[in-house]
């Protein structure tokens, strides 16, 4: 780290990390709907890209990205969805912060790159599901019968996390790309991108 | 003024979010029912001691619904809509106490109040501080989104379930933008703000809040350690 991060990054930082946090969880209450449930590591690295591209442009210093990711992990510790996020959050904001800084914290390509890598906290409140996935039937069996288990199993079978992963990474790239044609064609024109 | 103090009348954010982590397995274990109903009547208990009764009351009422709710289709015939609104609703019905304690620490923490407790627990500024104007910011994004709504409304470009359904990726652009756009602008004042009160300084800051642990923090702690116990082994 050669510079420090002043008072003024530390802020945007947590600035960006509301807007994101507020519109991702507004989205994610779409997950209310169980049909859309699986659906949100498609809906929020899309509607995510525009503010995280926008916050890239804040971003001229190592440890801002990481940061970030790290708070989005405690801001859903304390909203109620487990450790997983934060735990997934530590790694993939360390590793997309190392990829914005690669591309000398101003290449576009990067900055994509680096969303989809970031977005994979989104997927980290599945793990929820998986990893405690047969505890959790054990007890339903008990509860409501062998059947039931069964159909709930067709709806979210234990390989569909592999699809769950793909699709954050997917659209974590095309929300970068979205975020990115958005910012140039609203915000660059006021001046604030 | 000591004894003003001796009765400071809320826990410190540190035990509350100490609370916070001692019971969120009740996400991943087989809780009991019984346990998660008494964390669920606790943490409306402390709503409505901290924050407003109607916040403690909406939880609790939820939760009580969402329960009886499954309890009531599990004796229908097996339907396999009614299994999966079973699911769903017995997992989100396990976030509740948790929600209710988050709710807890975001709306009665001030953040010169949460600065004061961090720097108390040696915490490192480059978290504390963003963590801060995360708290400090929540509202503001909330009244702007709320403004930003009714101006939508206006223009005949509603929220509605329909639109956000047909139009996703227009609703999308037509209320980020503005929101970010009003966002940063606030946000470029607010570092001003903070800056002017020396947060960007290396040196430790003094501060009027008096963030020692007092008698409710003890009783948050045990209260934290029982439901520990209770949530990991009953």
């Amino acid at each position: 780290m050669k510079e420090k991060l002043n008072g003024k990054d530390l802020i945007n930082i947590g600035i960006f990390s509301a807007i994101y946090f507020v519109i991702v969880f507004i989205t994610a209450m779409l997950g209310m709907v169980p049909i859309l449930y699986p659906m949100l590591t498609v809906i929020c690295p899309l509607v995510g890209g525009v503010v995280y591209m926008l916050f890239l442009t804040r971003v001229k210093k190592f440890g801002m990205i990481w940061i970030m990711s790290i708070l989005m992990g405690i801001l859903m510790l304390i909203s109620g969805m487990s450790w997983y996020a934060l735990a997934i959050g530590v790694f993939s904001g360390l590793i997309a912060d190392l990829i914005f800084k690669s591309g000398n914290y101003g290449s576009s390509v990067k900055g994509v790159l680096s969303h989809a890598v970031f977005s994979l906290w989104i997927f980290g409140n599945y793990l929820l599901f998986y990893l405690n996935h047969e505890s959790y039937m054990k007890t339903r069996e008990e509860m409501v019968g062998k059947e039931y288990v069964d159909k709930l199993n067709s709806l979210l079978p234990m390989w569909s996390w592999v699809v769950l992963l793909a699709a954050t990474l997917i659209f974590g790239l095309i929300g970068g790309m979205m975020g990115k044609s958005m910012l140039k064609k609203h915000l660059s024109k006021a001046g604030i991108a | 003024m000591k004894g003003d103090q001796k009765r400071r009348s809320r826990p410190n954010v540190r035990s509350e979010l100490l609370f916070l982590l001692a019971i969120n397995g009740v996400l991943i274990g087989n809780v009991k029912p019984a346990v998660i109903f008494a964390l669920v009547l606790f943490s409306g208990l402390l709503l409505c001691l901290f924050c407003r009764i109607s916040t403690a009351a909406k939880y609790v009422l939820t939760y009580c619904l969402m329960f009886s709710a499954e309890h009531l289709l599990m004796l229908l015939p097996g339907i396999s809509l009614f299994h999966f609104i079973i699911v769903i609703s017995s997992v989100l019905r396990k976030f509740i106490p948790c929600f209710m304690v988050g709710c807890l620490i975001l709306e009665t923490t001030t953040p010169g109040n949460f600065l004061a407790s961090m720097q108390r627990l040696h915490m490192p500024k480059v978290f504390s501080l963003p963590f801060a104007v995360v708290l400090r910011f929540f509202p503001t994004v909330k009244e702007d989104w709320h403004s930003i709504r009714s101006a939508m409304k206006l223009r005949g470009i509603g929220l509605s379930f329909g639109n956000v359904i047909a139009h996703p990726l227009r609703t999308v652009e037509y209320i980020i933008v503005p929101l970010l756009s009003s966002s940063i602008k606030i946000g470029d004042e607010l570092s001003a703000a903070a800056i002017a009160r020396g947060l960007g300084m290396e040196r430790d800051r003094t501060s009027v809040y008096d963030v020692r642990f007092c008698i409710w923090d003890h009783l948050l702690m045990l209260a934290a350690a029982v439901f520990f116990v209770l949530i990991t082994f009953v």
